[in-house]
């Protein structure tokens, strides 16, 4: 019964909506910074990589076309560029001794030790078997990529920002909304319209909506309030004048002769006895008063309760067995013994003479399961699930007595406890199944 | 007795009033709170009979009122709210019963006479006697002409509050109200069931029966001891 409570009430942020829609939006901003970032990076870097080759093999052609340079001296023109032949054996020059890396398929780039500038060369050899390194500077080129980076790092740390906000938005927006929903719930489970939802705060949404609630709550309360009042004011209003009219009746009994008097008396309590039934059901269903709950043994309640009809039972010869557990429960006792009190007259009314009335009480988890079986020959499936509606009587009980309401008493009985209810048929009657 | 009958709807006291004369009472009646509070503290009565819902004064602060006067009289509320809760609280305020409209007469009668003779009886006997038949509260032994008698516990009870209402008439929402310790309105009448059981046990194999029944009011042990 707690569990349930509890887990309905549960509302983890995750599965807020407003939770979701961050990690949508987030997905959505990250994916499309990605592909922007992704194809800005290969685009530029194809574009500098052809633009460097492009300029390298300029150079080499143009080396190619001069034969008469010396290519003994180290050649280094004011554009930044860099030649420089291998030695005669084919030794690369003492300057690649440093870290060297690949840029492409025959070009590399590494750093010049004495200038510390950063080079992308090409390795050519010419007709003349003379190798020589070609290369340009592109320290500039570098410092942009590498503020491109410092760019595309602080967008990733934006991004991350964006999720943190948003999830904190969310933990805020979710943390008010169960809130509201939590308390909502409680009010609907207790009855209780006295409480109010919390307002935390005054310029923002949800501070408003819980005004608003609030507002509707007063509302709420106050109709029901004027609810009770009616229905306080028709028992007295209505009751009176039927407690005069049984009054005449009863007065003029003592010339009765024929019994119709007793008759009409009888007539008169069986219809204030549906009223009050009908009364007793409402306001149980209306007030949902748990003020009486209390921790109860349910063994010693059904014990009462069969020790009450058992001579009823002996009249008939029926049996009752019972197999009880010792457990307790939270509950109104009298409203539990009146519920079982009808389970139970029930069962003895319908169970014919010399037959049996079961009584037995399971666990299951956390609920205590009763189920009450007797002989009776049980009743139509159709009518299963409508014996708890007011006033209804399954056929073959029209001609006994009754208001029609003992089973709908039960059923409110058990909505008050959040317990459960079941009907079923077996092979000689009918199994009444409550869980508590 | 002198009974005050602090009642607004007139048709209900005057029929309250006749019943009561009937039956050989003094019986006054207030129509209103204010009224019948006044009256009730400048007279003695013997039990007084009061509505909850009053024009002037409502019933359950003529109640507080006199118990904060220290006046004992036994108060006997008579209302319209037949819940458990309206019954905790009206006997809370510190009245002696409670019955819900519509009552039946005998009903009211029993309990008034009940009402009126508690004063009167502030310590039981530790054994209760009805002609030969003997029940002693300390053993809880129940014997007949010298016959010992076994009694389930409720039965005992039964025959207990029965015989402690010795001579008045007791009526089944009495009997259920004190001897099964739960407010409950059983469907069928079990409560003659449950009587009869009784008597099959006290009364076989003697000529007088001990528990008469009351038509259309409930039970009394009549006893002249």
């Amino acid at each position: 019964m707690i569990k349930q409570k509890s887990a309905a009430n549960e509302r983890s942020y995750a599965k807020s909506s407003s939770f979701k829609m961050a990690i949508l939006f987030t997905v959505l901003c990250g994916l499309s910074l990605f592909i922007l970032g992704y194809f800005g990076y290969f685009f530029a870097r194809g574009h500098f990589i052809h633009g460097t080759e492009e300029v390298l093999d300029t150079e080499i052609r143009y080396l190619s076309a001069n034969q008469s340079l010396d290519t003994d001296a180290v050649v280094q023109n004011a554009k930044g560029r860099l030649f420089i032949p291998f030695s005669a054996s084919g030794e690369p020059p003492a300057l690649l001794s440093g870290k060297v890396e690949r840029l492409k398929e025959g070009i590399i780039v590494f750093e010049h030790p004495a200038s510390h500038k950063t080079y992308a060369a090409k390795i050519h050899t010419f007709n003349n078997n003379q190798k020589m390194l070609v290369g340009m500077d592109i320290s500039e080129t570098q410092r942009e990529f590498r503020f491109m980076q410092w760019l595309s790092i602080i967008s990733i740390a934006l991004i991350i920002l964006v999720v943190l906000v948003s999830y904190m938005i969310s933990v805020f927006v979710a943390r008010g909304t169960n809130r509201i929903a939590t308390t909502a719930q409680n009010i609907m489970d207790t009855g209780d319209l006295s409480k109010r939802l919390e307002v935390s705060s005054h310029w923002d949404d949800l501070g408003k909506m819980s005004n608003t609630l609030n507002l509707m709550l007063d509302r709420i309360e106050a109709l029901m309030v004027g609810l009770r009042q009616m229905s306080d004011n028709i028992a007295h209003d209505l009751r009176t004048p039927l407690t005069r009219l049984r009054n005449h009746i009863e007065a003029s009994k003592k010339n009765d002769d024929d019994g119709e008097n007793e008759a009409l008396l009888n007539e008169a309590d069986k219809l204030l006895n549906t009223f009050n039934a009908l009364l007793r059901i409402s306001r149980i269903e209306t007030e949902k008063k748990r003020a009486h709950f209390q921790p109860l043994a349910l063994k010693k309640l059904i014990e009462d309760v069969v020790e009450f009809y058992e001579p009823l039972a002996e009249v008939k010869n029926i049996t009752i067995h019972q197999q009880l557990l010792d457990r307790s429960v939270v509950g109104d006792k009298d409203l539990l013994f009146q519920a079982y009190a009808n389970i139970v007259d029930n069962a003895i009314k319908y169970t014919p003479e010399h037959g049996a009335v079961s009584i037995d009480m399971q666990t299951e988890g956390q609920y205590c399961v009763i189920a009450i079986e007797d002989t009776g020959g049980g009743i139509a499936e159709d009518e299963l699930d409508k014996v708890f509606q007011r006033f209804y009587r399954c056929d073959m009980s029209r001609s006994s007595s009754g208001t029609g309401l003992g089973l709908s008493l039960v059923k409110a009985v058990f909505d008050l406890h959040n317990g459960q209810l079941a009907l079923e048929n077996t092979v000689k009657g009918l199994r009444f199944i409550t869980k508590l | 007795m002198r009974i005050l009958i602090i009642e607004d709807d007139h048709d209900v006291s005057a029929f309250i009033a006749k019943g009561l004369k009937e039956a050989r009472h003094l019986a006054e009646i207030a129509s209103d709170g204010k009224e019948g509070l006044l009256q009730a503290t400048t007279a003695q009565y013997d039990v007084l009979i009061v509505d909850r819902m009053l024009p002037g004064l409502d019933g359950l602060s003529i109640i507080k009122t006199l118990r904060a006067l220290d006046n004992p009289v036994p108060i006997l509320i008579l209302s319209a709210l037949g819940d458990v809760d309206d019954r905790v609280n009206g006997l809370r305020s510190g009245g002696d019963d409670y019955l819900v409209k519509p009552f039946a007469f005998s009903e009211l009668l029993a309990r008034i006479e009940i009402l009126g003779r508690r004063q009167y009886q502030q310590s039981q006997p530790a054994t209760l006697r009805a002609g030969d038949l003997e029940v002693d509260l300390m053993t809880r032994k129940v014997t007949r002409g010298g016959v010992l008698i076994e009694l389930q516990t409720r039965e005992f009870s039964l025959l207990e509050y029965l015989l402690k209402h010795k001579n008045q008439v007791v009526t089944r929402t009495m009997l259920l109200e004190n001897v099964w310790d739960y407010h409950f309105d059983p469907q069928t009448n079990v409560i003659d069931v449950h009587i009869s059981r009784l008597r099959s046990k006290i009364d076989k194999g003697f000529d007088v029966p001990i528990i008469q029944t009351v038509r259309g009011s409930g039970y009394i042990v009549e006893a002249n001891d």
